[in-house]
């Protein structure tokens, strides 16, 4: 009666399965893995000694703390302004408010070589608003406070656009119980609102922070690129490759890689993290 | 076309979703599927039409083993809970769709997709809205629109997920009966899945009650109603008062009163009055009747329903005829005595 | 000032004092006008500061042509590879079920978090002098480094998961049903496809396309690194834009520059655009 037949277990009714999913492996190991494996296997090349040697050249030193430093400000400054935009084009109405969303995203579009140029152009010494600083003695292009400033803009939209969904879907009802129970709009903001913003926010910063930690083109235009001072560590690697010293350059690139991993943990960790907050339950 | 399903077991990770379940569906039977949800009715359904694959056991369609048939073959209407409808086609196109997409060869004319197509939109009552959009359509309209979407390729056996799942209740009770209307004019082997008993005893020919990936019972609806396998399919078939009792001497089954000990030597056992089994009365009907205290009265409907309180504070539930509910005067907070017409016991 | 200023969006029946909304409106509008709008303004003023003549001659010259031809060139390889493998990708990863679909999801992203530095250095990696592969590749007279090929392959990477990335969530949010419904109704994979999937999804995938487009254009790091900035023959146009800067040519610089802030602004308009009509649907 019961005959027993084991059938094969199929992903499902909706066919093309194995001819895309190759592709997409084949496409993905061709471009981005055997890529980035090579830059593995040329670390390998080098003794401990030597690798060890070549990330604590206290040029290069100096260079990775110049670019963690001005990275972790930029997105900071990026975390409170992201949040105080995001805030007002969701809460406020006001004359071009749908311009100024849309504009928000620039930084995505507009070629990093073109942001450095116009940055630049902006703040130095007889630019528009660096000469107001220059008055008093301050110099912004061509110090750490310009890298800040390229890091700022090219982070701009990830705070934002990370929050501001957020923000959208918090309940009111939530607020108005809240009111009811007698609380102050600061209270409200900050026990109400910002706990559920919160993973969001962070979200948004790391991702500012990731991609300022990398960030090449806008930058060494504005920085000056003075060794110890305003070097950041994308333009060591370029500058080593330029001397063919390119186990250096893979060292210090695999310093960075690893870096950008840890990072990428963190960011996913933490939209899991903001999903749950706002309900959404932990996906598997 | 008659549909059997052979030993089906289905594992999702960790979770036994059918646990060996064979059904047999005779031609132009018209069967419901149900089931709390996690039941493991809608993968059961699935499994028919060829959208999972049972990890062991065999579905066979027509007598013809189906489970290696791949799905355009197996010639399966699926009417989607949510109903699936393509959301950039109109009603036409989208009840044209498995016409259109068939092999230039067995395509049918422009003109033979065309009178088909406006024939369903008859049928269903859509005339002259073939050119809207689901999204302009109410609920009850797309749930139409997609069983004629299936009706359109003249499928051998037709499956429904929830068909009314969707819908407010009384869009249900209309559809219900124009389903079973076209069911008896088209006279398709039909399935689908409910978690509604109410829709499962009105509409099925037949009802298979399911509970963790097992079938409880099949049966006529008045079967599975009045004889009742076991306790999961009487629970889930209406409300009851569930009581402790013991098995006499003589085999006759009592109610335990308040405090009493089980007889030495006796077993203690559970039995089960529906409500509208309980009869109500001022004064002790016998020895065994149960004494309680009317907490709630609710005369809208057909019975008035009364909820009740025994000396342990335990809640019962009896229901009453209009004129029963007059004769007697009840009033809320009045103390009573239940007795039950029509017990069950279940091992 | 006109209340249009303060109007409150209805859902929201709590609001702020007056004077608290004003000054949060004028921060925020202060940060994106000096952080945003300035250096957007900045590009055209230096590009136009000599006049029209000046800007037209700046980008019409010979060196500048080339790189807006191979910027065109590169862009029209990358661009179409990619949405052939986003295409896939979405399709294979959204509509199917199977194991480890977060680690390809996440590999997919990999590019995103990758310095265009780093971009650049796996390549020079992979295909210079010093590597098997480069000394195979001069063996046989094929130059991919510091040529058009790098320059299209570094491309490639720095855009991959632009397509993929727009479409998986959305053809996830979309579900199967409607695909199974038209399996069940007797279409092919390619039918399914074409019929039901696609027009779906098709506003989402010309925004990828759209983005994939606007950076294959604008990539300055990976493509610097891998092109040995020949003029007239390995320069695209922000590569071009570098070159005329660091010559103090600033007009001609910005005037270069000033395109791709043209093509930034449309690609953003176009994104308003299908926003809108996203919602819509």
């Amino acid at each position: 009666m019961a005959t027993f037949a084991l059938s094969l277990k199929k992903p499902g009714v909706i066919p093309g399965f194995g001819l895309t999913m190759g592709f997409t492996l084949l496409y993905l190991a061709l471009i981005v893995m055997i890529p980035l494996a090579g830059l593995v296997i040329k670390t390998l090349e080098l003794s401990w000694q030597e690798f060890v040697a070549t990330i604590t050249d206290p040029r290069v030193v100096a260079a990775f703390e110049i670019s963690f430093g001005i990275s972790f400000v930029a997105a900071l400054i990026n975390a409170v302004f992201g949040l105080l935009v995001a805030w007002v084009l969701v809460r406020y109405d006001f004359p071009w408010r749908k311009a100024v969303d849309a504009m928000v995203d620039l930084p995505f579009a507009l070629p990093t070589a073109v942001a450095g140029i116009a940055l630049t152009a902006i703040y130095a010494p007889n630019g528009w608003i660096g000469q107001v600083f220059a008055k008093f003695g301050i110099e912004i292009a061509f110090t750490p406070t310009g890298i800040a400033i390229a890091l700022v803009f090219i982070g701009l939209p990830f705070v934002v656009r990370t929050v501001e969904p957020v923000l959208r879907d918090l309940d009111p009802e939530m607020e108005e119980a809240a009111v009811c129970l007698g609380a102050t709009r600061l209270q409200i903001f900050t026990r109400i609102i910002l706990p559920q913003v919160t993973p969001a926010l962070m979200a948004g910063f790391a991702m500012a922070f990731a991609r300022a930690l990398g960030e090449y083109g806008s930058v060494i235009f504005i920085a000056g690129n003075m060794p110890y001072k305003s070097e950041i560590v994308p333009l060591i690697i370029v500058i080593k490759l330029e001397q063919y010293d390119y186990a250096g350059a893979t060292a210090i690139a695999l310093v960075m890689l690893i870096a950008s991993f840890i990072m990428l943990l963190i960011i996913n960790l933490l939209m899991k993290w903001s999903h749950v907050r706002r309900g959404g339950g932990m996906r598997a | 076309m008659g549909i059997r399903a052979d030993n089906i077991y289905k594992i999702f990770r960790d979770f036994m979703a059918l646990d060996g379940v064979s059904l047999n569906v005779g031609t132009g039977e018209l069967v419901a599927l149900l089931g709390p949800s996690g039941s493991g009715k809608t993968t059961l359904l699935r499994i028919i039409a060829g959208l999972e694959f049972a990890d062991l056991g065999e579905i066979y369609i027509d007598r013809e083993e189906a489970s290696h048939t791949p799905v355009k073959e197996r010639r399966v209407g699926f009417v989607f809970q949510h109903y699936a409808l393509f959301r950039h086609m109109t009603v036409f196109e989208n009840i044209a769709f498995g016409l259109r997409v068939r092999p230039k060869e067995s395509r049918p004319s422009e003109g033979e997709i065309r009178k088909k197509v406006m024939r369903l939109i008859d049928l269903i009552h859509l005339s002259g809205l073939h050119n809207r959009y689901p999204a302009q359509l109410s609920g009850g309209q797309r749930q139409r629109v997609a069983l004629a979407r299936t009706l359109a390729v003249d499928p051998k056996v037709l499956l429904l997920d929830e068909p009314f799942g969707a819908l407010d209740a009384k869009v249900r009770k209309e559809l219900r009966r124009w389903l079973r209307k076209i069911h008896d004019e088209l006279n398709i082997t039909t399935i689908f899945v409910t978690h509604d008993q109410e829709e499962a005893l009105e509409l099925a020919d037949r009802v298979v009650v399911m509970n963790n990936g097992k079938i409880e019972q099949v049966g006529s609806p008045e079967d599975v109603y009045h004889n009742p396998a076991n306790a999961f399919v009487y629970d889930f078939l209406g409300n009851y008062n569930a009581f402790d009792g013991v098995i006499e001497e003589n085999g006759e089954c009592r109610v335990l009163k308040n405090g009493e000990r089980l007889p030495a030597g006796r077993e203690r056992v559970r039995l089960f009055a529906r409500p509208h089994d309980m009869e109500i009365s001022p004064q002790p009907q016998d020895k065994n009747a149960i004494p309680a205290r009317i907490i709630h009265i609710n005369p809208a409907g057909p019975m008035v329903s009364i909820e009740l309180e025994n000396e342990q504070g335990k809640l019962l539930q009896a229901a009453v005829t209009k004129e029963r509910f007059m004769e007697l005067g009840l009033e809320k907070r009045q103390t009573v005595y239940l007795k039950a017409r029509d017990m069950r016991l279940f091992n | 000032m006109t209340d249009y200023a303060l109007n409150i969006r209805t859902n929201h029946p709590l609001v702020e004092s007056r004077t608290v909304r004003l000054t949060l409106i004028g921060a925020a509008l202060f940060y994106i006008g000096i952080m945003i709008f300035l250096p957007l303004v900045i590009v055209f003023i230096e590009a136009l500061r000599q006049g029209a003549h000046a800007y037209i001659d700046a980008i019409t010259e010979p060196d500048a042509l080339a790189a807006i031809k191979l910027t065109l060139l590169t862009a029209s390889i990358a661009v179409p590879l990619n949405l052939v493998f986003g295409l896939a990708a979405s399709w294979a990863i959204a509509k199917h079920d199977f194991r480890g679909k977060h680690l390809l999801i996440t590999f997919i992203d990999l590019p995103f978090s990758v310095s265009p530095v780093i971009s650049g250095l796996i390549y020079v990696l992979l295909f210079g002098s010093q590597a098997a592969l480069g000394q195979w590749l001069d063996s046989h007279n094929i130059q991919i480094l510091f040529a058009v090929p790098g320059i299209v392959i570094a491309t490639i990477f720095v855009t991959f998961p632009f397509v993929a990335r727009e479409m998986i969530p959305l053809m996830q949010e979309q579900g199967v049903e409607e695909e199974e419904a038209a399996i069940l109704l007797g279409a092919t994979g390619w039918q399914t496809f074409w019929r039901v999937t696609l027009p779906n999804v098709k506003w989402g995938l010309l925004y990828g396309v759209l983005l994939c487009n606007a950076r294959a254009m604008g990539e300055f790091g990976a493509v610097s690194v891998v092109s040995g900035h020949i003029r007239g023959m390995t320069n695209t146009i922000p590569l071009h834009v570098e070159i005329l800067y660091n010559e103090y040519n600033f007009v001609a610089a910005f005037a270069v520059a000033s395109l791709l802030t043209v093509l930034a602004l449309v690609t953003l308009l176009i994104k308003e655009g299908l926003e809108r009509r996203l919602e819509k649907e």
